[in-house]
């Protein structure tokens, strides 16, 4: 029997159906991924495919009396490039998300080693199960909490005052900002530490443990390099939560300053300018496709030089 | 561990019991406050209350916006869970040209942030007759939840393994007979997981639905109004309600994925 | 593992679907239910579809009102060009954007007999931003005023006298913004003596641009309207220019310490309108919706509304309140034998929050833009 399509975990026979791809038995298997493929990829298409390159487009419009018309020009890409606001946004956006991504990583770590590797596998269940909830609820209103507790008369303050310290000012600044971003990312990055470490054979851990290997060597030298690829994808994770986030520079810093997002989210309000709005959207896309791009050709280098 | 009371371990469990602080602390605050006389939460407590709730669920707003997101929820749900589950049949089960590059554009629109994606949506669909309506909010939602769909369903097909289908082919099953009575079947428990948590994904979402929605706001789109808008001690009571919805779909979709898992 | 002839996927997803069906049945967007009571889709400023104000309405006319809110006119046509016609039915203005609806052709023009505007106080009667050509396009529904808005506990009424204490070393880091340039960049105008503050010359733009700009250490946020209603009251802001008794007035009456002064350079005055919009096939309800706003009944209720009060141009409102909440027409400082809201009108220290006129709306927008980043 042939298979012309074969599964993915088969790879030899999968060059044998291409060889034998005009035959009519394959014409009648294809039908499989067509009706299945065909569907999904016009879905795909047309509503993320499209109106994301929609958006590029709009980029060369222009807003006459707060209404989009269809032109090539220019001018929206120059004047915010080179406006002061757009710069300063992306620069405070990227130093801040940078800084959450460390955050991130460095407070999940600890939380992640525990519960990979000390915990029972019943609890370790517990905990994962724990940790995939805050996900995927309600982010907005933990932010919203997070004012709450943090305002001058909020809870931390009433507590400090009733023990009488002098309150302190909380909210509106780098510390409630990253607050916030933890409260985004933290969740997953651990989540996604945890998987890492799992996936671990534990004997490359006991066998380190025996060389003499332990604590913060054990760390450095044997878990981190062994599960790079996880920390690389719980780090970019985090990054791109904290770089696009909304809610917490609206609701914990009173956009002071703005973030790309709330900068998107204002030149929207204010004039209907959806070029440049677009602008600094592509620009926001565009910036880890560059960075993927760069770490994807500095590997293929180094394998080169290394051949 | 050897010794399990040793100091790092210790040491090591505190730090995540403050971890699991952390992120249980704004969830409890909004409960706790909901229950509150106060009209802004504020320390001293001022009584338990449930006026906010009668308040929240008499306010016809906020019954329209959780219809709304009762509707887009299942919408979302339904729909993508189909291209989810299509999206990871085709990966587990065929090589063609462009594989590639369709399952990264199934899996990537939850990286892209959602003002962006929200902007690109309502610029695109502003073209179209469903623009301002709940179907776009569905259209938009399924875009992302299809790939935690995916990811769910595709992880049981690992579990699956090629033989089994195979063997129905031997048998003289048609493809389509092989995936209703085997492939369906065994990944019942992770469609039905993806189901909810895409559901989860859609009641959780406010920035896409706040751009396409138009008049039409969800319980999250509501809460970010009440939030923009007017100070309303409301917010803590709905607030609760919708993180107890959340947290029971994701609760359910664990279940059932976990119920997977030791079927096999 | 044996074949299981389980159909999930035909049955399961044959219930789902009618489910489905029968879930979108009972929602909005299926018109072809009869008894489903008619919609009226309103575009306006958060708050304006509280059941307080609208319940009685939504019961006489078997109707549901849909809002849809926005902060801030710019805010406004954003939607409006981005929505089909048709998308709504009526909005609420400010007066200063009526020309722009005017001009890009969203207005319907209305019959100046359809409303009480007889009922209004003379220099509201005919309100200039209101009228194009002779012709009316909005009923005006409620006004107020802006100037420093401020917290009793921290600052003596003489200390506020004037915008100047903004810069005070007193107020650094405690001077909030509504995250709005045109009533935030008015008042700053209004502090460099500028009057009228939105007429600016080139110079006179320039020089408003420094003030602004020696102000940015000075902030605390840029916030949107529940936030200025909760950095006001938890004490994360000191003073917000640009906003008035609309907001602290509700905050006062809960408990916290705020006042709203005129200081000596001036005010604004904000007045919102209804108006039908072009392409709505519900033109009669959305005039019964006016007509009723602009009753006594609908008047009182505008301006006793929990939260953010309003100041109301119907003098049959004003006795109607009087009657009935003589209390609240004290606070509201709504009374006819008592300096009231109507003589500050008259001292001639309010502007109207105008659009600017000699600069692009862009190139004040941008430095706000500008501002917030710095």
């Amino acid at each position: 029997m042939t298979i012309p399509l074969t599964p993915t975990s088969a790879r030899q026979p999968q060059q044998r159906g291409r060889l034998q791809s005009m035959t009519g038995k394959t014409i009648k298997a294809a039908i499989g991924p067509l009706v299945l493929g065909l569907p999904l990829a016009l879905w795909q298409i047309c509503f993320f495919v499209l109106p994301l390159g929609f958006l590029g487009v709009v980029t060369f419009w222009q807003v006459r009396n707060y209404r989009l018309q269809p032109a090539f020009v220019l001018d929206n890409w120059e004047r915010m490039l080179g406006s002061n606001a757009f710069q300063r946004a992306f620069v405070h956006t990227f130093s801040v998300a940078a800084i959450a991504t460390v955050l991130a990583l460095v407070l999940a770590w600890p939380a992640a080693q525990t519960i990979a590797l000390r915990l029972s596998p019943r609890a370790r269940d517990r905990w994962i199960a724990f940790l995939i909830l805050p996900i995927f609820s309600s982010y907005i209103l933990k932010v919203y909490a997070w004012q709450v507790i943090l305002s001058p008369q909020g809870i931390i303050n009433s507590l400090l005052t009733a023990a009488g310290v002098s309150s302190l000012n909380l909210l509106g600044g780098a510390l409630s900002l990253q607050i916030g971003y933890m409260t985004l990312t933290l969740p997953a990055v651990t989540l996604i530490l945890t998987f890492a470490l799992l996936g671990l054979d534990r004997d490359i851990i006991d066998a380190a443990r025996n060389l003499g290997c332990k604590g913060p060597t054990l760390i450095t030298s044997v878990l981190i390099p062994a599960i790079r690829p996880g920390i690389i994808f719980a780090g970019s994770t985090a990054f791109l939560l904290a770089f696009g986030d909304y809610g917490s520079p609206v609701f914990l810093t009173g956009s002071n300053p703005p973030t790309l997002s709330i900068l998107i989210v204002d030149t929207i309000k204010s004039g209907s300018q959806w070029p440049r709005a677009s602008v600094i959207g592509v620009t926001m896309l565009a910036l880890p496709a560059v960075g993927f791009l760069i770490v994807t050709m500095v590997k293929w280098l180094l394998k080169r030089t290394r051949a | 561990m050897k010794s399990p009371l040793s100091l790092s371990s210790v040491m090591s469990f505190i730090y995540l019991a403050c971890l699991a602080l952390f992120i249980a602390a704004p969830m409890l605050v909004i409960v706790v406050f909901s229950f509150d006389a106060n009209r802004f939460p504020t320390l001293p407590w001022g009584g338990f209350s449930i006026e906010w709730h009668k308040a929240a669920l008499n306010d016809p707003m906020i019954i329209a916006a959780l219809r709304n997101s009762a509707i887009v929820g299942f919408g979302t749900a339904t729909l993508a869970t189909i291209l989810g589950f299509c999206a990871a049949y085709l990966d587990y089960r065929y090589h063609f040209f462009g594989k590639r590059a369709m399952m990264i554009a199934v899996a990537i629109p939850p990286a892209v942030p959602v003002a962006i994606l929200g902007m690109a949506m309502l610029a695109f669909l502003s073209r179209t007759p469903i623009f301002g309506s709940p179907t776009a909010i569905i259209v938009s939602h399924t875009v992302i939840a299809s790939s935690f769909a995916m990811a769910l369903i595709r992880l049981r097909l690992t579990e699956l393994g090629p033989d089994l289908e195979q063997a129905a082919w031997n048998l003289g099953a048609s493809r389509a007979q092989a995936i209703r009575l085997i492939v369906l079947p065994f990944c019942r428990p992770s469609i039905m997981a993806a189901f909810f948590l895409s559901a989860a994904v859609s009641f959780d979402e406010f920035m896409v639905a706040w751009f396409v929605g138009g008049v039409h706001e969800t319980l999250p789109v509501r809460i970010l109004n009440m939030l923009q808008g007017q100070v309303n001690p409301k917010i803590n009571a709905i607030g609760t309600v919708v993180l107890a919805i959340s947290l029971t779909l994701v609760l359910i979709a664990q279940r059932l994925a976990r119920t997977g898992k030791e079927t096999r | 593992m044996p074949f299981r002839p389980t159909d999930l996927s035909r049955r399961g997803f044959l219930s789902a679907g009618a489910a489905a069906s029968a879930l979108a049945a009972t929602s909005q967007w299926s018109p072809a239910f009869a008894q489903e009571p008619e919609v009226l889709n309103y575009l306006s400023w958060p708050g304006n579809a509280d059941p307080y104000l609208v319940s009685e309405f939504e019961k006489e006319n078997n109707c549901k009102i849909m809002i849809k809110e926005y902060v801030g006119g710019d805010q406004m046509l954003a939607v409006l060009n981005q929505s089909p016609p048709g998308s709504f039915d009526m909005v609420m203005a400010d007066a200063e954007y009526m020309h722009l609806l005017k001009d890009a052709d969203y207005l319907e023009e209305l019959d100046p007999a359809d409303y009480p505007l007889n009922d209004f106080f003379p220099e509201f009667q005919k309100f200039p931003l209101h009228w194009f050509d002779d012709k009316l396009y909005g009923v005006m529904t409620d006004f107020g005023y802006l100037g420093l808005s401020y917290n009793t506990d921290l600052y003596q009424p003489e200390e506020v006298a004037s915008y100047d204490v903004m810069w005070s070393d007193k107020a650094k880091g405690k001077v909030g913004f509504l995250d709005w340039y045109l009533p935030s960049m008015g008042c700053v105008s209004l502090s460099a003596g500028n009057t009228p503050p939105f007429d600016l010359s080139e110079d006179g733009f320039e020089a408003m641009k420094d003030k602004l700009f020696s102000l940015r250490d000075q902030a605390s946020g840029f916030y949107t309207i529940a936030d200025i209603f909760s950095s006001l009251r938890n004490g994360q802001a000191h003073m917000i220019p640009g906003i008035g008794e609309w907001i602290t007035l509700g905050l006062r009456m809960d408990g916290a310490p705020v006042d709203t002064v005129l200081p000596e350079e001036g005010g604004l005055q904000w007045t919102e309108s209804l108006s039908i919009l072009k392409g709505t096939k519900k033109r009669d309800l959305a005039r019964k919706f006016i007509q009723y706003t602009t009753s006594p009944r609908g008047q009182v209720l505008q301006a006793t509304k929990v939260d953010n009060k309003k100041s109301i141009p119907s003098v049959a409102g004003w006795k109607l309140l009087n009657d009935t909440m003589p209390k609240e027409a004290e606070i509201l400082r709504m009374q006819f034998d008592q300096p009231n809201v109507m003589e500050e009108y008259k001292k001639g220290r309010i502007h109207y929050r105008q659009l600017p006129s000699l600069q692009p709306i862009e190139d004040w927008n941008d430095i706000w833009s500008d501002f917030k980043s710095a």
